[in-house]
């Protein structure tokens, strides 16, 4: 009987944190955001579709990083920050008090400009997460950790340096690590800002690889300053250009469109190198 | 984050403990010096025909001139001495020079007053003693306490001195603007007031120096009238005579020791009147 | 022309007195300490040998060592460190942490411990004089003697936890932010590990701090020369040995050099352990 109740537990917990089988759709409705009363970003609106890869392209300053970070209300941390719109994530607005963090946060993983494992060993950046969110059996974590490693391609090059700290790592090892963790928590998006600019080609080239494989699974939406990179990786890039300091979307489609056929002319001086 | 209510309240409740710990002292030594505050005309401090706590009078003026006294001088001698030998270890000394000499400093900053107090002890009141008897002097605390707070100047100001931007320095020395100029009209200029503000806070450490004024300074209680005059200060005053007061004693023990915490005070505020914001 | 080369040549005058002026200042005021250092050692060696460490005072001080000051110093520093070590840690949690920031509440906080940690170390001899020894009625005692200690370096070892933590990477934050771990695993599992080698160092400041102080144990902590029973017996420290022998017992100068010895070495392996602990930053 008790072995029973307990099972049914994990399943629960299990369950909880796999709500993410199927990829998100995002929207992004009329979004502005102010830092202290200054206007940031200008009423964007952006979609991103399930199992694409969107890029977020544009100068720097223009307001990219906001966008991302509304997304998963990270920009909360900031005071004086100020949100409006609305942010769809499979239709539920997720801006509003009602939609919790918690959720919120598993179903929208997230991978910063510079590696940031925890000072831990490889094994417990992705097992204390999962362990702090309630996933309580060893087994199912050590299960998850070695799914999202071999996810990620990480499993041959640290399988023998599971306890060793994470900051041992090499740069590129450290970002896929992150991205790694963040997969752990089965998220549905996956918003990684500028993920490549402190890694080298060839690391750079590894990372791309994995996120072509796992747009199969999640949504991604991808900030980046090398338009090769969006060029060669993203279905639909969005253009994002600053109009006195607030951050407006010039254009968003198809990537070929984008750049061979740019429907704006601040795209076409942008990609051509005259403007930005 | 998540946060935790059991945990978020046991933070809070050890900071309000701190703070409560903190509003207890300093009303526990207001609470005590009440009894002189009201029994006793607080000029009776300055009027009365001196120190005599146990036949009750209680003229504190000399012993605050004592604390006063000992801690201008050292100040004038160690503050431009402590500057000069931030700066050495910053632009002048080779890096492993200046290395060893920071941890030479730190080492000397750690030496505990009692040490400084031996020393002047054994060698510094004997030889002033030679030249100006009894050798226990102002004179003698000058010395121990210039030599105590020299290390701590020169700690705060190379601290001062690290925040200053590598830039300018590179920027300087690409218009080949001489190493003095560059400290002259750039570096310092630039954190003259952090510099002074923390000079300041080190003077509060001399003035709150027992130990080793205890030991050298002879302790006797006069307006001294030359620097071989033997003095007292309000801190040595409360280690002499705390043991074995009593009532009114203790009392006015604890007021001066509010004049002293009102010292420390004023010379805070005057460090935090000098303290700017680090450029960028 | 003329004007302006002059002018450089007076630069060049003046920064190079400098130099020689600042390159004689450093290499001869440095003189100064190293002979109080190398005066007292002088004085001292003679009388230390190893029956100074492993005896208990005789005669005043004069004689014998300094055994049972060890425990008394050592129980005196364990009291004090029991108290400070948990609410400090605890208390720069708070200030570093708090969710709902309240500037009014934080800045008073933040003004009491610099006053606090300016106030003359005295004040709180007579403090825990009068309310450890004689109100709480411990007496002279080590409890009451390592509580006025804990009093003193308290504000101290707050500040530095305060500095080490606002020092750990944002970017730890960040990433626990965005994975929603919850604020007590990120305390306990990333902030406080990150940081530790810090916080390590600032016990062992605080360590410095305590042994080195005289002036709030002389009335707190006692005079006994003998082993502590109980943390409720009298016991001196080092320091205060010091200087009662060199104030209070004729001729016993020789054997407080000694102690200052010993004293002075056990700073100089803390300070060792704070660049150690530092340096694996
Ligand atoms: N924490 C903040 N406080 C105040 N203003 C901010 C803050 N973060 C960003 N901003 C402002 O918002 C605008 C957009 O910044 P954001 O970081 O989103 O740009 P970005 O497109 O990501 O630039 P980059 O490519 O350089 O990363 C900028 O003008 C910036 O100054
Ligand atoms: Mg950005």
């Amino acid at each position: 009987m008790d072995f029973m109740k307990k099972n049914i537990k994990t399943l629960n917990l299990q369950e909880k944190l796999s709500i993410g089988k199927k990829a998100a759709t995002l929207r992004i409705e009329n979004l502005s955001v102010y830092y202290d009363q200054q206007l940031a970003v200008n009423k964007v609106t952006l979609d991103a579709n399930p199992n694409e890869i969107l890029a977020l392209v544009g100068p720097s300053g223009c307001g990219k990083s906001s966008i991302l970070a509304s997304i998963n209300r990270m920009n909360m941390m900031i005071d004086d920050c100020r949100v409006t719109g609305r942010i769809l994530i499979n239709s539920e607005n997720v801006l509003t008090d009602q939609y919790s963090l918690t959720k919120l946060r598993q179903k929208v993983g997230m991978v910063f400009q510079s590696p940031n494992p925890f000072p831990m060993s490889v094994k417990d950046n992705i097992c204390f997460p999962l362990k702090d969110h309630g996933l309580k059996s060893k087994k199912d974590r050590e299960v998850r950790m070695f799914d999202v490693l071999q996810q990620t391609g990480l499993w041959d090059e640290v399988k023998d340096r599971l306890n060793q700290s994470a900051l041992k790592l090499s740069g590129g090892q450290q970002q896929r690590l992150c991205i790694a963790r963040a997969l752990a928590l089965k998220p549905q998006l996956l918003l990684l800002d500028e993920p490549c600019s402190a890694l080298d080609p060839k690391a750079t080239e590894k990372i791309e690889i994995l996120l072509q494989e796992l747009k199969s699974t999640v949504t991604i939406v991808m900030v980046t300053h090398n338009l090769a990179q969006a060029k060669r990786i993203a279905e639909r890039v969005a253009v994002c250009w600053s109009f006195n300091g607030s951050g407006r979307i010039v254009e968003c489609s198809q990537t070929d469109i984008v750049f061979n056929r740019p429907a704006s002319k601040i795209t076409e001086e942008y990609f051509s190198g005259v403007a930005g | 984050m998540r946060t935790n209510k059991a945990v978020e309240l046991m933070l809070k409740a050890s900071a309000i403990l701190v703070v409560m710990v903190l509003i207890f002292i300093f009303s526990f030594i207001f609470f005590k010096s009440l009894p002189f505050i009201t029994d006793n005309q607080l000029s009776s401090l300055f009027v009365d025909d001196g120190w005599y706590p146990t036949t009750n009078n209680f003229n504190l003026f000399p012993i605050i001139v004592g604390s006063i006294s000992i801690m201008v001088v050292p100040l004038l001698l160690s503050a431009p001495l402590g500057i000069l030998l931030a700066l050495f270890c910053r632009y002048y000394a080779p890096k492993s020079l200046a290395k060893v000499y920071i941890a030479l400093i730190e080492l000397l900053s750690g030496i505990p007053s009692v040490v400084y107090g031996l020393w002047g002890v054994l060698v510094l009141v004997p030889w002033i003693g030679q030249y100006a008897p009894p050798g226990a002097s102002l004179l003698a605390g000058w010395i121990i306490i210039a030599i105590m707070i020299l290390p701590l100047m020169v700690i705060c100001v190379d601290n001062q001195l690290a925040l200053v931007p590598k830039k300018w320095l590179s920027g300087a020395q690409a218009l080949s603007i001489t190493r003095w100029g560059t400290i002259w009209k750039i570096v310092l200029p630039s954190c003259i007031s952090n510099i002074s503000s923390g000079l300041i806070l080190q003077t509060g450490r001399a003035l709150g120096e027992t130990m080793a004024v205890l030991m050298v300074c002879g302790n006797i209680v006069q307006i001294p009238t030359s620097m071989f005059d033997p003095i007292r200060t309000l801190t040595a005053n409360i280690a002499l005579e705390m043991s074995y007061a009593t009532e009114m004693h203790v009392s006015v023990l604890f007021m001066s020791g509010l004049i002293l915490l009102l010292m420390t005070s004023i010379l805070m505020s005057l460090a935090y009147a000098f303290k700017r914001q680090p450029v960028e | 022309m003329h004007s302006r080369d002059s002018q450089l040549n007076n630069a060049r005058v003046v920064n190079h007195t400098m130099t020689i002026i600042i390159w004689s200042v450093a290499l001869s005021t440095m003189l100064l300490p190293l002979s109080i250092i190398s005066d007292v050692f002088i004085k001292g060696l003679a009388h230390l040998n190893w029956s100074f460490l492993t005896e208990i005072p005789k005669n005043s001080g004069r004689e014998g060592g300094i055994s049972s000051l060890f425990i008394s110093n050592s129980l005196i520093l364990i009291v004090c460190l029991a108290v400070v070590i948990p609410i400090g840690i605890t208390t720069a949690l708070y200030l570093n942490e708090r969710v709902s920031p309240n500037d009014k509440v934080d800045k008073w906080i933040q003004i009491s411990l610099d006053v606090l940690a300016g106030v003359p170390s005295i004040i709180f001899g007579l403090f825990g004089y009068v309310f450890f020894c004689q109100i709480l009625g411990l007496g002279f005692s080590i409890l009451s003697g390592g509580l006025s200690l804990a009093c003193m370096v308290l504000p101290l070892f707050i500040r530095l936890c305060e500095n080490n933590l606002k020092n750990s990477p944002a970017s730890y934050r960040e990433a626990a932010e965005a994975l929603n771990i919850s604020h007590t695993g990120f305390i306990i599992k990333v902030l406080l590990p990150s940081v530790a080698e810090g916080i390590g160092a600032a016990v062992v400041v605080v360590m410095g701090r305590a042994l080195a102080e005289t002036a709030v144990l002389i009335f707190t902590a006692g005079y006994a020369l003998r082993y502590p029973n109980s943390l409720f017996d009298s016991g001196r420290s080092l320091s205060i040995h010091i200087y009662d022998l060199a104030m209070n017992v004729p001729g016993g100068m020789p054997a407080a050099s000694a102690t200052a010895i010993v004293l002075f070495l056990l700073l100089i392996i803390l300070n060792a352990l704070v660049r150690f602990s530092c340096r694996r930053l």
